[in-house]
């Protein structure tokens, strides 16, 4: 093991070891937050399957799942007013002339 | 599971329950869909690259805390030359670990394998090719990259480079005190990364990462080495990889002055969770009254590393005491 450090180079470790510090916490907060987008396409992408199963319709499927992104991507992608009226339907909001 | 999982898990049972537009089926179906599409996910496949004694094991036991021997083996073909998958287990979960066998250690077997490392790489969720920061030596390495990802130019994302063994790089002054590189170390491995970046780039240009330096013996860097295998992930299975991580403490073999000293200057800068100030002077923590020390600390520092595990504890979840304790031994310092 190193010798004690002095004073001044005492401080001078302690912020290196903050800085080292402070980069692991962002790089972890990156990992979290790559995964959870990672989760999300995952689940998009099995949620036809899981409703084909079920015999339920996806729009349902995505109203349980109350997944933003993933409701926000189909209804972007399929723009089909079946789909935001059975999303609506199975959400227990009424459906609007906007459709 | 990571909390977010268990989160979504939760909110879709409820809604799948209370919903009365499904029949017990549906509902029963639908769970048991989503259940089993979780579980049965496979688990992360990465494909390991390095000279024997670089530390690939090392690396797997510190990102995935998998100090178990290597599980059973199965061929991934019936030639006489074959590959095996080994099964480790980690903390979090199985995955799937391939050693390249022969790649920059034996050029012989290396030419005889090579076929069968064509099969194998797009198998992986990910590459890593961990090379000793030291040796600075990338000829053999450019030369697989060229033999391997030459023809599977779409598999080149995948591949993660990592300098290991950051605490042998020169000029060798490793701070084991504060379980970092010197400043000289320091410099030395940031130069190193960037020409074995570019040594990498310059034969695979579309190749976007970044090599990362890291020690698995003492937890430096583990985050960043995590981070950039995790972008080498395709996306949709970036999360399973993310299930298995539990990574080595790096704080843990930091000397304990040294990290309190560095973790109260970060609480000191944090701003407090409630944007009003306490008013009057906080009661300081019960334990903290009877400080076990009764000579006057010379150091706010030294106060710090004076206190018990449960003392510290107690002030770092609250800032206000935090504070107080920082102005008392300063008062006391000055008297």
């Amino acid at each position: 093991m190193n010798a004690a450090p002095e004073p001044g180079e005492f401080d001078s470790i302690v912020n290196a070891l903050r800085v080292v510090m402070r980069e692991q916490e962002e790089n972890l907060r990156e990992i979290d937050r790559m995964s959870e987008v990672s989760f999300r396409l995952w689940l998009n992408s099995v949620a036809g399957r899981i409703a084909k199963a079920a015999g339920v319709s996806l729009a349902r499927m995505h109203a349980y799942l109350g997944d933003l992104t993933t409701i926000l991507t189909n209804a972007r992608s399929t723009l089909r007013r079946s789909y935001h009226d059975e999303y609506r339907r199975a959400r227990r909001v009424p459906p609007t002339s906007a459709g | 599971m990571p909390d977010f999982i268990r989160q979504h898990l939760r909110r879709f049972t409820t809604s799948v329950e209370q919903s009365d537009a499904l029949s017990p089926a549906q509902r029963a179906s639908l769970l048991r869909g989503y259940e089993e599409a979780l579980v049965n996910e496979a688990p992360p496949r990465l494909v390991l690259i390095g000279q024997a004694g670089v530390g690939k094991s090392k690396t797997i036991n510190a990102l995935f805390n998998a100090g178990q021997e290597v599980g059973h083996s199965r061929a991934t073909t019936d030639r006489a030359w074959t590959i095996p998958v080994q099964q480790v287990s980690g903390s979090h979960g199985t995955l799937e670990v391939v050693d390249m066998p022969g790649i920059g250690d034996d050029i012989a077997n290396y030419r005889r394998y090579l076929d069968l490392y064509r099969e194998i790489l797009p198998t992986a969720d990910a590459v890593v090719w961990i090379h000793a920061a030291k040796d600075r030596t990338v000829q053999l390495v450019q030369q697989a990259l060229k033999d391997l990802f030459g023809p599977s130019p779409e598999l080149v994302g995948r591949l993660v480079f990592g300098l290991n063994k950051a605490d042998e790089m020169g000029p060798h002054d490793w701070n084991t005190r504060a379980n970092l590189p010197s400043e000289l170390q320091r410099a030395a491995l940031l130069d190193r990364e960037g020409a074995f970046t570019r040594s990498i780039a310059q034969t695979l240009p579309a190749w976007r990462g970044r090599a990362v330096s890291y020690a698995a013996l003492h937890h430096y860097n583990l985050t960043a080495l995590f981070k950039e295998m995790m972008y080498a992930v395709p996306e949709q299975r970036r999360w399973v990889l993310e299930q298995r991580m539990d990574l080595a403490d790096f704080t843990a073999l930091v000397d304990r002055k040294l990290l309190r000293a560095a973790q109260a200057r970060t609480l000191a800068e944090v701003p407090a969770a409630t944007p009003e100030a306490p008013t009057g002077a906080p009661a300081p923590a019960p334990g903290l009254r009877e400080r076990p020390n009764p000579e006057r600390p010379r150091s706010v520092d030294e106060a710090l590393a004076a206190l018990s595990d449960v003392q510290w504890q107690e002030l770092q979840t609250d800032r206000a005491r935090f504070q107080e304790f920082v102005r008392r031994v300063e008062r006391e310092m000055g008297r």
